[in-house]
């Protein structure tokens, strides 16, 4: 026999999954951020070298408000 | 479940344990404190997650340029924040403790499933696989496998036994522990959902699902977690670009390692898998070999690093290690054993070392 609790708990465990895969369609900021090496192709120190010279996608937008560079962002 | 258990059938494996950790920490004073000298790579994330949480963005410095710590899943962190806060020693030093303590738990539970479930005859050359191997370096320092390992049996027992209920227990765990631990789940109820159709039972398929959906809730929480924290829910596998890693069509990797002459180590244990995940199937180890399968065919999708990582630090590659070597003669079995000893010494020496000969 079908327990009819487990249906239930997987409905709405299935119903949060959808809800997390719908926010995982539109992420706010970091997804694009990260994937710039895969559309461009490049490695992490041509990004790295591209961004420090503000020629990078971002135009050095994270950078230019690090202090230092072995500095978190947050930190600054 | 732990019913007809002898105390005294674990005393040699409780005293190969002893040896195996006292080896690996005698090893490691020559370096510096065991806590700090067994610490590399992806330890240092796993601790620095333990004690300042996830990173809202990606590093801007040099060497960690564009990396953060979300591939690394939050339940061994959290776990390490817990002793902490219970002990109050070094984040390091709790991180080391931990495994430690819980590779004893990790041999008990693996010489329990092996007895019942596998028919292994010597548990004594099991529990010398598993602690005394190379491949029993993952379990003794700050690495997720010994936490992994001993939820990946908690879940073959439980299917075994066909609880889903404890299984949907350990399952929302395991997707926590690491990104293939819900593919494991998903093993344990495909497992259980095919001896269902083969037994005509077709009423138990959703109680049989049941665990692989709490699996998912494991990961979508994480998920939610990481949306809030960096913008991104699904950031732990986009992040994965910065360490080299994206999808490829599992053979490609070797491929490409094979004509460039690179990473040949992981080419070399990705033969070995193979092989033993292979020879797991014909001795109807099939829920044993699935899980290996599954691990691996996600593992080699994104590089041949570390495959002697996911799949030999897996308990269940030393059972099926264990059944190998059963079949052969005793002298093969000597010679094997003591190769096996000796590599794992030199492991451990050169992880302490920060040599990469085998990793």
């Amino acid at each position: 026999m079908i327990n009819k609790k487990i249906l239930f708990a997987s409905l709405l465990i299935i119903a949060f999954d959808v809800f997390v895969l719908s926010k995982a369609m539109h992420p706010t900021k970091s997804e694009s951020y990260i994937n710039y090496f895969i559309k461009k192709k490049i490695s992490r120190d041509e990004y790295w070298l591209q961004e420090m010279n503000g020629l990078g996608e971002g135009n050095g937008w994270r950078l230019k408000s690090v202090c230092k560079p072995d500095y978190y962002t947050t930190d600054c | 479940m732990f019913n007809n258990i002898k105390i005294k059938n674990f005393l040699i494996p409780i005293a190969i344990c002893i040896l195996s950790l006292f080896i690996f920490d005698a090893e490691a004073i020559f370096f510096s404190n065991p806590s700090q000298a067994s610490c590399k790579w992806d330890c240092h994330w796993y601790i620095h997650i333990a004690q300042f949480g996830y990173e809202k963005d990606t590093y801007l410095y040099y060497n960690k340029f564009g990396m953060a710590g979300w591939p690394f899943f939050p339940a061994y962190p959290m776990l390490v924040r817990f002793v902490h806060y219970i002990i109050g020693y070094d984040y390091y030093e709790c991180g080391l403790i931990l495994n430690q303590a819980l590779l004893f738990f990790l041999m008990f539970i693996t010489l329990f499933y092996a007895k019942k479930f596998c028919e292994i005859k010597n548990e004594v050359i099991l529990a010398f696989i598993l602690l005394m191997s190379p491949f029993s370096v993952w379990y003794k320092m700050q690495y997720t496998e010994c936490l992994y390992g001993i939820l990946v049996i908690l879940a073959c027992i439980f299917t075994k036994e066909k609880k889903y209920i404890s299984l949907s227990v350990v399952a929302f765990f395991l997707s926590l522990t690491r990104p293939t631990g819900v593919f494991v789940v998903l093993a344990c109820s495909l497992y259980l959902i095919y001896t269902c159709l083969k037994n005509k039972e077709y009423e138990n398929i959703i109680n049989y699902a049941f665990p692989t959906v709490v699996g998912s809730l494991g990961v979508s929480s994480y998920m939610l977690f990481l949306y809030k924290t960096a913008g991104d829910a699904l950031a732990f596998s986009h992040i994965e670009i910065s360490w080299g890693k994206h999808l490829k069509f599992p053979g490609a990797w070797i491929v490409k390692a094979i004509v460039h002459l690179k990473k040949i180590n992981g080419v070399i244990s990705s033969f070995i898998d193979i092989f033993f995940i292979r020879y797991g199937f014909k001795n109807n180890l099939h829920l044993e070999a699935l899980i290996l399968l599954i691990t691996f065919l996600l593992a080699i999708s994104g590089g041949v690093e570390s495959m002697h990582r996911y799949i030999m630090g897996n308990p269940l590659f030393s059972i099926i290690l264990c059944i190998f070597l059963n079949d052969k003669s005793k002298m093969f079995r000597k010679i094997t054993l003591s190769l096996l000893f000796v590599t794992g010494v030199l492991v451990n020496y050169f992880w302490f070392y920060g040599a990469k000969y085998f990793y």
